[in-house]
C-alpha cells in the first residue's frame, strides 16, 4: 500500500519534472531531441543519458549537464518520497522510454539496442 | 821271537777273520740300497703284491728312508664286486721308522715286537677301475709286528696292528674333489682285521675346483657288514651341509653290486638365524624361525636323482631386511602364517657326477624343477665353461608368490600380493654369484603401506609427522635388459591419509589430504626407468618416463638421470600437472579452515641435489577457487552480545583461478608471484571485493628475519578503480606491516555507498595514497589524501521537512549541495587503530540552482569511528543471521 502510494506520487512529479526539462533546455547549441534523433545520445534504464556504442563524442557535454539536471532532480523526488536514486531513475525510464520515437538508442540491463518501431 | 811270530800269524788270520766277519754285515748294510728290491722282490714271489722301491737310503738304527715306494694288489672279484680291482699305492719321501724290543725269553714263541712307523711327503691310492685318486699329504701309518723265529733263523712276521689316521687327505675324481677327509684306520688281528666304526668326515666338496654347497659331511662307518646284507656298506649317523644348512639321515646303505644307494636326508628344525647370510653385519638381514625339510635321494650311475623334496618353514619363520638404522622394514613369511608353509615342494632333480661333456659341470644339474612359493622354478642344464671356470645357468619361474609373503613392519603392517615369473640366468665362479640379464614380470598389488615409510616421507619428529595413512595399489611391473617398466598402475590412499605442513611452532599449518574416496590418487601409472650400464661404475639410475592420471588430472615427470656424483651437482626435472584435483584436498589447521575446489594444472621445475631443492620460475593456475576462513577462539558469548557486542574477528577469503609462478631457492626463499581472478574478504565489518589482484611475495629472502613476508608490485581492481602497494613487508610474527595504499580511478559512488547513507550522490573518480599502519591486527591511518582525479557532480539530497528543521547554515549547505558540480575536492583521512577517525574535504565549485550558480566553497570535517560504523551498518545482517541460528537451534 505504502509502496504503491509513494510511486504514484513519484509519477506525478515525474510528468512535471518532464515539463520542465522541455522549458530548460533550449539554450544548447544541440538539443536532447536532435541529439538522441542523431544517435548522437540515448537513454539509459537507469534513467540518465549515455552515449551510444561507436558514436562521436559530439554530445558529451550535453549528456553530462542533463544528467546532473535529472540527478539533482530524481535525488530530490527520492529524498521527498524515501526511495533510492536508482529507483526513481528506473521509473522515470519507463515513462521516457515510451515517448521516444522509434530509431533511438537505449539502454537495457547494459545492453544498447535502437528502440522499434 | 820265533815264538812271538808264530804266534802273531794264527791272531793275523784270526783278525783277518774278524775283519771279514764284520766286513761283510757291514758292506751287507751299505750295499743294502741295491739289493733290497732283489730282497722284496725274492720275498713276494708267487704273491698278488708288486713293490718297487728306489731311493733307498742306508739303513740307520731306527730307521730307512725311501724316495719312493710303488705298491700294487689286486684284489679279486666277489659276490659284491664283479670285477678284479687293481690298488695301486705309491708313497714319495717315505721314511720306515722302527722300534724292536725283545718280549719274551727262550721259552715264549715270539722273539721280538717291532713298531714299525711309515711317514711320507706323500701318500697316493689310485684304485683301478674306480679312478679315484685318494691323496695324502702327510700320512703317519703305524704297525705293529711279532717277529718269531721259525725254524731256526728264519723269521715269520706276524702283523698284529695297523693304525693309520687319516687327516685333511683328499679324494679327486675327474672334476670332483673331497677334501678335508678325516678318518681313523685302525685294524687289528684280534678283531679279525675288521675296521671297527669310526666316523669318516669330509670338510668340503668341490667342483672344477670351485668350491660347492655341499660340505661338511660326517658319517660313522665301520667294515663289519650286515650278514643279511653282505654287499651293502653301512654308513649310519649321517649327516652334511647343504647350502650350509645341516641335514641327515640315520643310514645310508650302499649297495657295492649295483653301485647304488637311495635314502632320504632330512633338514630337521635348522633355525634360520643359524645360517651365515643371517649373521654377516654388514648385511641387511636377519631371520627367525626353522625350517625343515626332507630330501630323497637316489645314487646309481653317476647320477644322483631327488625325488619330491620339499622345504617347509615353521611358524615365526621369516626373513627379515632391515634399514639403515638396523630396524626392520621388510619381511619375507617362510612359515604357515601365509597360507601354506611349503616354501620349495615336489623338487625334483637330475645331478650326474662327472659327466664326460667338458662342458657339463662335475656336478651337472640336468634338470631341476620345483615348486616355489606356489608356482613353479626349473633350470635349466647346468653348464660350465673351462676356460673361465664359470658355471652359468638359468632360472625359469613361473607365478612364484613371493610377494604374497612380504611383509611391510610398520603399524599398521602392509601386506604384498603377487606372483612373479620371469628368467634368471646366473653365473658363478670367483666373482661369486652373479644375476644375467634378468627378465622378470610381475603384477605386485599392496596393502596399509604406511605413507610415511616411502622414501622422502619420512620425518625425524614422531610427533609431526609429514605424511599420515597407508596406501595400496596394484603396479604391473616388468623388469628387463636394466630396465624397470611399470605399465598402467594404480595406488590409492586410504581415508584419512595426508601430508602436513607445520608452522615454526611445530603446529599444523596446513595439509593435503590425499585420501578421500572420490578419485583415486594415481591411476594409469606409467613409468619406465633403467640402470646404466649394467655392470659397470659409476651406475646411473635413469627415469625414462613417469607419468599418470593424477586425481582425475594428468601428471607427468620430465626424464630424470640419478647418480651419485649427478646428487652433487643437481638432478634436473620437471613435474607437469593437468587438471589435478588437488584444492579440494588442500586443509588449513587451527584457527583457520579451507573450502576449496577445483583442478590445478601446471609446471614445475625442480632441482634436487645433496643439500636440498630449488624450483625455478614454475607455474600452476587452477580455474577453480574457494574460501579459505580464519576462525580465531573467541569466548561462548550470548545471542545480545553477539547482535551489540564487538564483531568476531572471523574473515573469509575467497578467492578464484589462482594463478602462481613462483622460484625456490636453496635456503629456502620463495618469489612467488600471483594473479587471482577475485579475491573477497568478508568479515563482520564488511565485504571488500578485489578483482583481479596480482603481486609478488618474496618468503624467507631474509634469513635475519625469517618472519617477514614482503608483497611488491600488488595491484588489484577496487570498486571498478586500481587498488596498489608498492611494496609492504609483513612480519608475520609479530603481525606489523607499513605501507602506502595507492588508489586510482575509484568511482565517488562507490566510498559513499561504503557510509551505508542513501542520501549522497556523487560522480566523478577519486585517487589516493592512505599509509596504513599495521600493528597486531589493528589498523591505523595517518594523514592519508583521497581527491578527485576530475570535476564531478555531488547531490546532498534532503527532504523538505529536513531542510525545514535544519538551521540556516546546514540548510545553506543543504541548498549548495543539492546539486554541486565541483570543480575540485581534495580529502585527507586519519585513523587511529581504535576506529576513531577525522576525514576533512574540501570541495570547490558551483551549484547552478543555488545563489544564480555563484562559486562555492565548501569545508567539511567528518568525525566518526570508522570501525563502530563498519559494525553498525552491518547489524542487521548479523541480526538475521543470528535469528535464523537460533531458530535452527530451537527446531533441533
Amino acid at each position: 500500500m505504502i509502496g504503491s502510494f509513494v510511486r504514484s506520487a513519484a509519477a506525478k512529479t515525474i510528468v512535471l519534472l518532464m515539463l520542465s526539462f522541455a522549458v530548460a533546455i533550449p539554450a544548447f547549441a544541440l538539443d536532447l531531441v536532435t541529439a538522441r534523433a542523431q544517435g548522437l545520445a540515448g537513454e539509459v534504464d537507469n534513467g540518465l543519458l549515455g552515449i551510444p556504442p561507436g558514436a562521436a563524442s559530439d554530445a558529451a557535454g550535453l549528456v553530462v549537464t542533463i544528467n546532473n539536471q535529472r540527478r539533482a532532480e530524481y535525488a530530490k523526488i527520492a529524498a521527498q518520497n524515501n526511495l533510492s536514486l536508482d529507483v526513481v531513475g528506473t521509473m522515470m525510464f519507463e515513462k521516457i522510454y515510451v515517448r521516444l520515437p522509434a530509431g533511438t538508442w537505449v539502454q537495457v540491463k547494459g545492453q544498447w539496442k535502437k528502440k522499434g518501431g | 821271537m820265533e815264538e812271538k811270530r808264530r804266534i802273531s800269524a794264527p791272531k793275523l788270520i784270526l783278525a783277518a777273520l774278524l775283519f771279514l766277519a764284520l766286513l761283510v754285515p757291514v758292506s751287507a748294510w751299505l750295499s743294502f740300497p741295491w739289493y733290497v728290491q732283489a730282497i722284496i722282490d725274492r720275498t713276494l714271489q708267487g704273491k698278488p703284491f708288486h713293490i718297487r722301491i728306489s731311493g733307498v737310503g742306508i739303513p740307520g738304527p731306527s730307521g730307512i728312508g725311501f724316495r719312493r715306494l710303488d705298491v700294487s694288489f689286486t684284489t679279486p672279484a666277489d659276490s659284491c664286486v664283479s670285477s678284479p680291482t687293481t690298488w695301486r699305492l705309491s708313497v714319495s719321501g717315505g721314511k720306515l721308522g722302527w722300534c724292536i724290543k725283545n718280549t719274551g725269553g727262550k721259552t715264549v714263541p715270539a722273539l721280538f715286537q717291532a713298531d714299525l712307523r711309515l711317514e711320507a711327503d706323500s701318500l697316493k691310492l689310485n684304485p683301478d677301475p674306480a679312478h679315484y685318486i685318494f691323496h695324502d699329504s702327510r700320512p703317519k701309518i703305524d704297525m705293529k709286528l711279532d717277529i718269531r723265529r721259525r725254524n731256526g733263523l728264519s723269521l715269520e712276521f706276524l702283523p698284529v696292528s695297523i693304525a693309520y689316521a687319516i687327516d685333511s687327505a683328499s679324494v679327486t675324481r675327474e672334476k670332483l674333489r673331497l677334501s678335508g677327509i678325516s678318518y681313523g684306520i685302525s685294524l687289528t688281528r684280534s678283531l679279525n682285521w675288521q675296521q671297527p666304526p669310526d666316523t669318516l668326515r669330509i670338510a668340503r666338496l668341490y667342483s672344477d675346483s670351485n668350491i660347492s654347497p655341499f660340505g661338511n659331511f660326517r658319517a660313522l662307518f665301520g667294515s663289519k657288514r650286515d650278514p643279511l646284507k653282505p654287499c651293502t656298506l653301512l654308513l649310519s649317523s649321517c649327516s652334511v651341509d647343504i647350502f650350509a644348512m645341516q641335514a641327515d639321515s640315520d643310514a645310508i646303505e650302499y649297495d657295492l653290486k649295483d653301485e647304488s644307494t637311495r635314502f632320504t636326508l632330512r633338514l630337521a628344525e635348522i633355525p634360520l638365524d643359524s645360517l651365515p647370510w643371517f649373521h654377516a653385519p654388514e648385511r641387511p638381514l636377519r631371520a627367525t624361525g626353522k625350517l625343515s625339510g626332507s630330501i630323497p635321494i637316489e645314487f646309481r650311475d653317476s647320477t644322483v636323482l631327488v625325488r619330491n623334496a620339499m622345504l617347509t618353514g615353521e611358524r615365526e619363520a621369516r626373513v627379515v631386511f632391515l634399514d639403515k638404522r638396523k630396524k626392520s622394514r621388510f619381511s619375507i613369511d617362510l612359515g604357515e602364517e601365509s597360507g601354506s608353509k611349503d616354501i620349495l615342494s615336489n623338487l625334483n632333480a637330475t645331478i650326474v657326477l662327472n659327466s664326460r661333456n667338458n662342458n657339463q659341470a662335475g656336478i651337472g644339474i640336468k634338470h631341476l624343477s620345483t615348486l616355489l612359493f606356489g608356482g613353479t622354478l626349473e633350470m635349466a642344464p647346468l653348464l660350465f665353461d673351462p676356460l673361465k671356470s664359470e658355471y652359468s645357468l638359468s632360472l625359469e619361474m613361473k607365478d612364484v608368490r613371493l610377494l604374497d609373503r612380504l611383509r611391510y613392519h610398520d603399524a599398521p603392517k602392509g601386506a604384498f600380493k603377487g606372483a612373479i615369473s620371469g628368467t634368471i640366468p646366473l653365473t658363478y665362479g670367483k666373482k661369486g654369484l652373479v644375476p644375467g640379464n634378468l627378465r622378470l614380470s610381475s603384477t605386485a598389488s599392496f596393502s596399509g603401506i604406511p605413507l610415511r615409510s616411502i622414501p622422502g616421507m619420512s620425518s625425524n619428529r614422531p610427533k609431526q609427522p609429514f605424511a599420515d595413512g597407508t596406501i595400496s595399489g596394484t603396479l604391473p611391473i616388468e623388469y628387463a635388459n636394466s630396465s624397470l617398466r611399470i605399465t598402467n598402475g594404480t595406488i590409492a590412499a586410504t581415508k584419512g591419509s595426508a601430508l602436513f605442513f607445520y608452522d615454526k611452532e611445530n603446529r599444523k599449518l596446513f595439509s593435503v589430504d590425499l585420501g578421500t574416496p572420490k578419485s583415486t590418487l594415481l591411476k594409469k601409472l606409467n613409468a619406465a626407468a633403467s640402470i646404466k650400464p649394467p655392470d659397470g661404475k659409476p651406475r646411473q639410475f635413469i627415469l625414462n618416463s613417469l607419468s599418470a592420471t593424477a586425481l582425475d588430472g594428468n601428471m607427468q615427470v620430465s626424464p630424470l638421470t640419478f647418480s651419485p656424483a649427478d646428487f652433487d651437482r643437481g638432478i634436473p626435472f620437471s613435474v607437469q600437472l593437468d587438471n589435478v584435483n588437488m584444492l579440494e584436498r588442500f586443509r588449513l589447521h587451527g584457527d583457520f579452515k579451507a573450502s576449496l575446489k577445483g583442478a590445478l594444472s601446471g609446471n614445475l621445475p625442480v632441482i634436487v641435489n645433496r643439500k636440498g631443492f630449488t624450483i625455478s620460475n614454475a607455474r600452476l593456475h587452477s580455474t577453480g577457487g574457494g574460501t579459505i576462513s580464519i576462525r580465531p577462539p573467541a569466548p561462548e558469548r550470548t545471542a545480545t552480545e553477539r547482535i551489540f557486542g564487538a564483531p568476531a574477528q572471523d574473515a573469509d577469503f575467497m578467492f578464484s583461478a589462482p594463478d602462481i609462478r613462483f622460484s625456490r631457492r636453496i635456503d629456502g626463499s620463495t618469489d612467488i608471484d600471483f594473479t587471482l581472478q577475485e579475491l573477497q574478504r568478508k568479515t563482520a565489518g564488511g565485504e571488500l571485493n578485489l578483482v583481479t589482484p596480482k603481486g609478488s611475495l618474496a618468503l624467507w629472502s631474509d634469513r635475519k628475519q625469517p618472519d617477514v613476508a614482503t608483497l611488491t608490485n600488488f595491484s588489484a581492481v577496487f570498486f571498478d578503480g586500481t587498488v596498489g602497494i608498492d611494496r609492504v613487508d609483513y612480519d608475520m610474527g609479530k603481525k606489523t606491516a607499513a605501507t602506502t595504499l595507492k588508489l586510482n580511478n575509484i568511482p565517488l559512488q562507490k566510498l559513499l555507498d561504503l557510509q551505508g547513507t542513501k542520501k549522497i550522490y556523487a560522480t566523478g573518480t577519486i585517487q589516493g595514497s592512505i599509509p596504513v599502519t599495521m600493528t597486531d591486527q589493528y589498523i591505523e591511518i595517518n594523514d592519508g589524501a583521497m581527491n578527485a582525479e576530475s570535476n564531478g557532480q555531488i547531490i546532498y539530497a534532503t527532504s523538505p521537512e529536513e531542510r525545514a528543521a535544519a538551521n540556516q547554515g546546514l540548510r545553506t549547505t543543504y541548498e549548495a549541495l543539492s546539486n554541486f558540480l565541483y570543480v575540485e575536492l581534495l580529502s585527507s583521512i586519519s585513523m587511529a587503530p581504535d576506529g576513531k577517525s577525522l576525514i576533512t574535504i574540501r570541495l570547490k565549485g558551483n551549484n547552478p540552482d543555488f545563489q544564480a550558480g555563484r562559486p562555492v566553497e565548501l569545508n567539511l570535517n567528518v568525525e566518526q569511528n570508522l570501525l563502530d560504523l563498519m559494525r553498525s551498518l552491518t547489524i542487521p545482517t548479523n541480526v538475521e543471521q543470528i535469528i535464523s541460528e537460533k531458530a535452527l537451534k530451537s527446531g533441533q
